[in-house]
């Protein structure tokens, strides 16, 4: 199975392509969106600003989009999964919209959040393959997805109540950071290219 | 990534050693609470509280350390001679976000692994290297042992973050050793904070676009090498 990180030209992405290749598959680096999504699976990563990876996006967002919608398994990490949403008060540009709703700032005093917070009511295959009580978070910005029934996992920063993992068909996105969030993290994030590798089989 | 002021505390003062050499004292504060104020007020959002008396096994700065936890208003991560669980639960206790574990970490895995399964995502463990080796016990002894051996080991353990220390670029302003935090990024499955030499705008955008989760800067901030408004503004969160 080929997996390819779009890489927005934000910073090292190898820590990621090494858990992605510590289960046994490709993990490729691909700076052309439109490129991107040639794939078993894609992944939106976790480095950057909204604004900058969005003007990276942008030449390939209708092909990117198109390319969701049809099914290809794709996993969002932090900024990667706020990409997901139609856009973001963190920088100008638009993200892929395939969920409703804007990227905000955490409503907190200590932002940004930088640390391990506990999930609260995970429910996905997903989590139910791969358990996850807890992750680890590098984020000032949280998504607000307009309908509440994509979302997966929740956690809670001072009060304010936000989505840790978000699902719309084979499109998974976690505000959370999988590889590094131990064993635990590393496992969910296999447990999604499992799910990606059987999903492309059964096609 | 964010950048977080070190506050090292010696006989009730904040301090600067060079290299980490006890002998090598370059800057003193008297007033660590006032120190600490005032990188809040610069606008940075997280703070490296070490007492380096314990970590010497030659006394203690506790209770400044609770007084000094009590008034943060950022989350401040703990650390310098914590040996035991007691003195875990008791500056977790006392507010710390989390707590910095050396030495005994490293030596004692056993111990390790039950004290970050007890406190998973609170729990930092500080390699000191030199070169690529780790080093324990006050930087007096050089283990034979590889740091990305020990990252490996410790890879499956739900740890708030390993601080990696280039003992041999601390204090020295002369910039930090990129390839060392490189490798250790790449090969975590936990958050790396970076320490030691750190001393420019530059520096800190290196590590940032290494994967580095955080960079622990001292002497630069405490010289003036490095304009704490000017790092606050970039990497305060």
């Amino acid at each position: 199975m080929r997996v390819t990180i779009f890489d927005y030209g934000a910073g090292n992405l190898h820590s990621l392509a090494k858990a992605i290749e510590a289960a046994g598959v490709e993990a490729r680096i691909e700076v052309d969106p439109t490129r991107a999504v040639d794939t078993d699976a894609l992944v939106l990563p976790g480095v950057g600003a909204f604004g900058a990876a969005a003007g990276r996006l942008a030449p390939g967002r209708a092909v990117m989009r198109e390319a969701i919608a049809g099914g290809l398994p794709t996993l969002g990490i932090c900024l990667g999964m706020q990409l997901l949403f139609d856009g973001s008060d963190e920088g100008a540009g638009a993200g892929l919209g395939v969920i409703a709703g804007r990227v905000s700032r955490l409503e907190a005093q200590r932002v940004p959040q930088i640390g391990w917070n506990a999930l609260e009511s995970p429910h996905d295959p997903l989590f139910d393959v791969a358990p996850l009580s807890i992750a680890y978070y590098a984020n000032s910005f949280v998504c607000r997805p307009t309908d509440a029934s994509g979302v997966i996992a929740w956690s809670e920063h001072e009060g304010d109540r936000y989505p840790a993992a978000v699902r719309a068909g084979t499109a998974v996105g976690v505000q959370f950071h999988p590889e590094k969030s131990s064993t635990g993290g590393v496992r969910w994030l296999h447990a999604f290219l499992d799910e990606a590798r059987s999903g492309r089989r059964a096609r | 990534m964010i950048a977080i002021p070190a506050v090292d505390l010696r006989d009730g003062a904040c301090v600067q050693l060079v290299g980490g050499s006890y002998a090598d004292e370059r800057v003193r504060l008297t007033n660590p609470m006032e120190v600490v104020r005032s990188w809040e007020h610069y606008g940075f959002h997280r703070l490296h509280l070490v007492d380096l008396d314990a970590a010497t096994g030659h006394g203690s700065n506790l209770s400044l350390i609770r007084d000094i936890l009590s008034d943060a208003n950022v989350p401040v991560q703990v650390g310098g001679g914590v040996r035991t669980d007691e003195r875990v639960e008791e500056l977790l206790g006392a507010g710390a976000a989390s707590v910095i574990v050396g030495t005994r970490a490293i030596e004692d895995r056993d111990w390790l692994a039950e004290l970050a399964q007890r406190h998973p995502g609170q729990i930092v463990v500080a390699c000191d290297v030199r070169e690529r080796r780790v080093t324990t016990r006050g930087w007096a002894h050089t283990l034979p042992v590889d740091i990305l051996d020990v990252v490996e080991e410790l890879n499956g353990l739900p740890l708030a973050g390993l601080l990696v220390t280039a003992v041999h670029k601390e204090g020295q302003l002369r910039g930090t050793d990129l390839p060392l935090m490189e490798d250790v990024a790449e090969s975590s499955h936990f958050p790396v904070y970076a320490s030691g030499g750190v001393t420019s705008i530059e520096d800190l955008r290196a590590l940032e676009h290494r994967g580095i989760a955080g960079a622990v800067i001292g002497m630069a901030l405490y010289t003036g090498a490095m304009d704490p408004v000017v790092v606050a503004g970039e990497f305060g969160e």
